[in-house]
């Protein structure tokens, strides 16, 4: 319940106040549907300023037909031990998006002390410090410098967490175990 | 009407026809007055805010939200105490979303209405 | 000698008859035999001198009895076509011998034409009983046979066919005699003969025409009259042909023709004498089309060129039949035989009351024929018929039924299409000429063609050659939107745009549920508009309009295009620049367009548009709130002189930008006293409408301003450029060009180019500084002499200069296009690097999907690979195995 109340924010005052299931149900739907509209809209126009905005080494696009759905790219970025490798991301998005962060992972492996085995990243501004202000430029931007910049800390791969204090040996690990896509 | 606009400078009757030489030496000779005008100008209008983009919806503000089919009075900004502008259901859905405190989404501060 | 040889053939030779011989019996038949050789040249050459005849009929019986009847016969025979040449042909062929020379006929005046028939109807006579006699002469032989046959008292059944045997085989020699001696022009003469008659009798026939068809009126009014006489005609209507079938019974003239067809029938002239008259009536027939026809194509001649052969060719040819068939029945000589050259159906059923089948026949002969000839005709003019539409409607309906009769439409889209292209679609025409004749086309044509099949051939070069113009859409979204449509000439608008026409059509036609297919999937029936394929031969044409598509005119023009994006946007284009030059806040004629959009391309495409028009009201609105709240507030006292000049001076058209198309903003700087007043203006905006400001775009909008001299008053709408220029000479007379450029704040050759507003007014006068290139002006302040506005004393209203040197004040669709390919480029650069190779159709496709902001993507699968090629080609993308690729 919590997370339907969550879904259906704006519009559901009237509806909270006297809930029988399925009334809410169906202003559940309604919600969506209207909401669905403004995420397009919202990512559409991403999508237009990502275009438009010229970044180097960050790139996305919607897959095939699904606009929910993104491929990024990320390049390494010159200086650190990820220089000139290229990693694929997906990026999914709920349909309460921006009130929610996307869904963001590896889709090539990726020699992190914050990426798992499974390319789940962990970073705070896809949890608990999302905010609508970010989008997917901000995402990717912030992905390539916590590249370079870990934080080791609290780390998902531990062995890369201490690897990372020897650079020379750290470059040695990711360009062994760096797949690029075909 | 009019009058006020050359009130200095115009010189009812001024006119002497036979001495065509003074026209271009100085402005002794040749006179009109502006008698009446309307002046129907084109403006913008604007919300005025610091960026460009509402952070949430990424639609200008000069535009409107994406529920809305108008821009201006009927999809109006708001300002949060932290001086960042929102469409004003943008931000509703927000601080909606958040619980139980809702933070501005450009800043992090919490979120109040500039009263 | 035994009979029953007689009776089996005489031909058959029996040498033991031979043997039989005697001197004596030879000596008796050589007798007999020299005898009737002598009989037979007398009788043929008696000259109706029948005194030998007893001895002839003596001299056959008594050959006959020696079994040589079948020599007699063939004596005979050949005696007869001996005699037939000498006497009868060679001697009627001369009578043509004059009309050898076709020109003679074709001088075609009266005299000749008397002529003509008096020598046809003379041989023919001459010829006529020279046969009769010949054919006395062959019965005399008949009968002599018959006697001798009916003696011997067997064979009595054959002798009666042998007997009619004999004169089929005498008729064959006749004609084959004719024939082989025809000289070749007789068939003219025949043609030139019957025409005359025709001629002859369609006049004659005019006046009975016109009786008939106040008879025919008379009849309408008494409609059991009318039933009794459709009862009468049966299922062929051509009542009243009955009246005039009598009328014509007795007219001497058809009397004359039947004559003459009944002797040259009788002749074997059967069908050289049917070919004759119909073609005779067939140029009848085309000269009459021709004639009604003509050039005037504001009134349908169908059902008169009908009636006509109602009146005229299938008269005459009910009468003719049925003398011919009189004659038959009074048993005529030729009566019991019919001549295997007859190919004329008989008109045995004539006088019951339905019509031969002979006459149905024709009248489907003349019909067709009719429908084609006027087809033709109208084909040949379709090009001035469709300039002439919609008064030229009847002529479209005309030619409708024709091609529904010949089924010849492929004629129609052949020549069309070739006098489109020699006439409308070249240089000279302009594209508003062409425009309004693609739309008279689709119009005229859909009637004829409602499935739109014909159309769709007919239209494509039109489209093409107008997809090469660059103002093509420009003049397409006037055209759809504006009253006047650019159409001065057309009689069908009244101040009607297209757009509005097309909608009362809709109305009118449908009033079964919507077919909206334009608004809400126009891509998918754009796309089946590319797959077109033609339609079954045997579809029905009625049902198609209604089941499958109809002719959609706006989807005809919106194909010119491409894309109803591309049209929007220019319309959008336009809308601005009218609304921006718009001093009254009047938009009811913008609105009404606007909904006539929304219906056609759905409203979210308009919803731009629809902003436009709400800034619109809305400023009017705050513009009145504004003055309001000045009123309100009470004003110092000090004040009042100040404010004479008010704010009440200053209206706004207040926009929001993001919704307009890019406007050229240009600085100006406005007098101070006017800036001061927009300032206090947009302080009260703010005021009104907190915490939202105005940005004034000073060079747009629209100036009324009246100068006073000292001896008259101008009026002149001006743009705010010029009206600051002028105002700039109130205080000073006389600007230099630099000057005066840097206090209205734009650019010297600007201000140069605008100043000329004025100087053509002869307000300002330039001249040339002495020391430098820089130009003077001068306040020009008395007129009189000039006489260009001497007249002005009073007011004049002058309209707007502003699209003097093409200067617009909203950016142009083409400025556009360029950003359109920016966009694109970098999409495809960026689903290019998250996916690595994509096929064409893929990237068209995901730019479909995708880019559907400002500006979407709206290009065909052709264009798209031509701006690949492009960025291939710029090195920027590489295509392996039909994969693109970025250049790394």
């Amino acid at each position: 319940m919590a997370t339907v109340n969550n879904r259906h924010h704006p519009n559901t005052h009237a509806a909270a106040a006297d809930p029988p299931v399925t009334a809410v149900k169906q202003s559940v739907s309604a919600v969506k549907t209207a909401d669905t509209q403004s995420v397009l809209k919202r990512l559409q126009s991403e999508l237009m300023a990502l275009m438009m905005s010229g970044d180097s080494g960050i790139s996305a696009f919607p897959e095939e037909d699904n606009i929910f759905c993104w491929k990024g790219t990320i390049t390494g970025s010159r200086d650190t031990v990820f220089e000139g490798t290229e990693y694929k991301l997906s990026l999914s998005f709920p349909s309460d998006y921006p009130f929610k962060a996307p869904k963001v992972k590896f889709e090539t492996s990726c020699f992190h002390p914050n990426v798992d085995l499974y390319g789940n990243i962990c970073l705070d501004i896809l949890q608990d410090k999302w905010s609508s202000a970010y989008d997917v430029r901000t995402i990717l931007l912030s992905i390539q410098s916590l590249l370079g910049e870990p934080n080791t800390s609290s780390p998902l791969n531990t062995q890369a967490a201490a690897l990372w204090g020897n650079q020379e040996e750290y470059r040695k690990m990711v360009e062994k175990l760096y797949k690029p896509s075909a | 009407m009019g009058n006020q606009l050359g009130g200095d400078f115009l010189v009812a009757g001024g006119s002497e026809r036979t001495e065509r030489e003074s026209f271009g030496i100085c402005n002794l000779g040749t006179r009109y007055e502006s008698q009446d005008f309307t002046w129907h100008a084109v403006a913008s209008w604007t919300w005025d805010a610091q960026d460009e983009t509402c952070g949430i919806c990424r639609m200008a503000f000069d535009g409107c939200c994406p529920d809305c089919k108008l821009p201006g009075d009927d999809c109006p900004l708001i300002w949060g105490a932290c001086n960042h502008a929102f469409h004003l259901h943008c931000i509703l859905k927000w601080v909606n979303s958040q619980t139980p405190q809702a933070h501005c989404p450009m800043c992090r501060r919490e979120w109040q209405f500039k009263g | 000698m035994e009979a029953v040889d007689d009776s089996e053939s005489s031909q058959m030779c029996n040498l033991a008859v031979l043997d039989s011989l005697n001197e004596d019996l030879i000596g008796e038949i050589d007798d007999s035999w020299n005898g009737f050789c002598l009989s037979t040249e007398a009788l043929l050459k008696g000259n109706g001198d029948l005194s030998f005849a007893s001895d002839f009929v003596k001299q056959v019986q008594n050959l006959c009895s020696r079994g040589l009847d079948s020599l007699v016969i063939e004596h005979f025979l050949g005696s007869l076509e001996e005699t037939f040449e000498k006497n009868g042909a060679s001697r009627f062929w001369r009578h043509f011998d004059a009309y050898g020379d076709l020109a003679v006929l074709e001088m075609n005046d009266q005299d000749q034409q008397d002529e003509i028939q008096q020598v046809l109807h003379n041989a023919l006579e001459e010829i006529s009983s020279e046969k009769q006699y010949q054919e006395k002469c062959l019965s005399l032989l008949v009968h002599a046979l018959q006697t001798y046959r009916e003696n011997k008292s067997d064979g009595q059944i054959s002798s009666d066919a042998k007997c009619n045997l004999l004169f089929s085989k005498y008729h064959l020699t006749l004609s084959s005699v004719l024939m082989t001696s025809l000289p070749r022009h007789f068939p003219d003469v025949l043609h030139w003969y019957f025409k005359g008659r025709l001629e002859e009798l369609s006049t004659i026939m005019a006046t009975g025409y016109e009786d008939d068809s106040a008879l025919q009126a008379e009849d309408e009014m008494d409609l059991d009259e009318k039933s009794k006489l459709s009862c009468r005609t049966g299922k062929m209507d051509i009542d009243g042909s009955h009246l005039h079938g009598i009328f014509l019974g007795n007219n001497k003239l058809v009397k004359n023709i039947g004559m003459l067809v009944r002797d040259l029938r009788n002749l074997g002239f059967t069908s050289m004498a049917e070919d004759a008259y119909a073609s005779a009536i067939f140029f009848l027939l085309k000269t009459k089309v021709h004639e009604l026809a003509g050039d005037d194509y504001r009134s349908s001649v169908l059902e008169s060129i009908k009636r006509w052969i109602q009146a005229v060719p299938l008269q005459f040819l009910h009468a003719l039949l049925a003398y011919l068939g009189d004659s038959k029945s009074n048993g005529s000589p030729s009566s019991g035989l019919k001549s295997p050259l007859a190919s004329y159906p008989s008109s045995d059923y004539y006088g019951t009351g339905t019509p031969s089948e002979g006459l149905v026949r024709w009248q489907l002969r003349l019909e067709y024929f009719a429908y084609e000839t006027l087809q033709d005709l109208r084909i040949a003019k379709l090009f001035e018929i469709i300039v002439d539409y919609p008064d030229s409607s009847p002529a479209i309906e005309d030619l409708k039924q024709c091609l529904e009769y010949t089924g010849q439409h492929s004629k129609l889209v052949d020549s069309f299409i070739s006098s489109l292209r020699y006439r409308l679609l070249t240089a000279g025409a302009s594209t508003n000429d062409i425009l309004h004749q693609y739309v008279s086309t689709i119009k005229a044509l859909r009637s004829i063609d409602p499935a739109g099949v014909f159309l769709e051939a007919v239209g494509e070069p039109i489209r093409e050659y107008l997809r090469g113009r660059k103002d093509t859409i420009k003049c397409i979204v006037t055209m759809l939107t504006d009253g006047a449509g650019g159409n001065p000439s057309g009689p069908g608008s009244t101040g009607d745009s297209l757009l509005e026409e097309l909608n009362r059509d809709e109305e009118n036609q449908e009033n079964f549920g919507l077919d909206d297919d334009v608004n809400t999937d126009d891509k998918q029936a754009w796309i089946n508009a590319q797959s077109w394929e033609p339609d079954p031969l045997e579809a029905d044409p009625l049902k198609g309009s209604r089941y499958r598509r109809k002719v959609d005119i706006l989807g005809m023009i919106v194909g010119i295009i491409g894309s109803k994006d591309q049209l929007i946007n220019e319309y959008r284009v336009m809308l601005a620049e009218k609304l921006l030059n718009k001093s009254d806040y009047d938009i009811d004629s913008e609105i009404r367009t606007l909904e006539l959009l929304k219906i056609h391309f759905g409203e979210s495409s308009m919803q731009k548009c629809e902003i436009m028009l709400n800034d619109l009201i809305d400023s009017k609105r705050t513009n009145t709130n504004i003055k309001a709240s000045i009123k309100q507030q009470p004003q110092p006292a000090a004040d009042l002189r100040e404010h004479e000049m008010s704010l009440d001076n200053i209206n706004a058209t207040i926009i929001s930008t993001n919704f307009w198309p890019p406007i050229q903003d240009e600085a100006l700087n406005v007098p101070g006293p006017v800036d001061q007043l927009l300032s206090d203006y947009a302080k009260r905006f703010h005021e009104v409408k907190t915490p939202r400001k105005l940005l004034w775009k000073k060079n747009l909008g629209t100036v009324k301003l009246e100068l006073e001299f000292e001896d008259r008053v101008l009026q002149f709408t001006v743009t705010p450029l010029q009206a600051s220029i002028i105002m700039q000479f109130q205080d000073k007379t006389s600007w230099t060009s630099k000057n005066l450029a840097s206090a209205v704040g734009v650019p010297v050759d600007v201000l140069n180019r605008r100043i000329n507003f004025w100087i053509s007014k002869g307000i300002l006068a330039e001249s040339i500084e002495a020391d430098s290139s820089d130009h003077k002006f001068t306040l020009v302040e008395a007129l009189v002499d000039s006489g260009k506005t001497a007249a002005n004393v009073g007011s004049c209203e002058e309209l707007l200069g502003v699209d003097e040197d093409g200067e617009r004040s909203v950016a142009s669709v083409e400025d556009q296009l360029h950003k359109e390919m920016t966009v694109y480029e970098k999409f495809i650069t960026g689903m290019l690097t998250n996916f690595g190779s994509m096929a064409l159709d893929r990237i068209h496709n995901t730019l479909k999907m995708f880019c559907i902001g400002d500006p979407s993507y709206d290009k065909s699968l052709q264009q798209l690979q031509s701006f690949l090629s492009g960025l291939v080609t710029e090195e920027k993308l590489e295509l392996r195995e039909g994969m693109y690729f970025l250049k790394k």
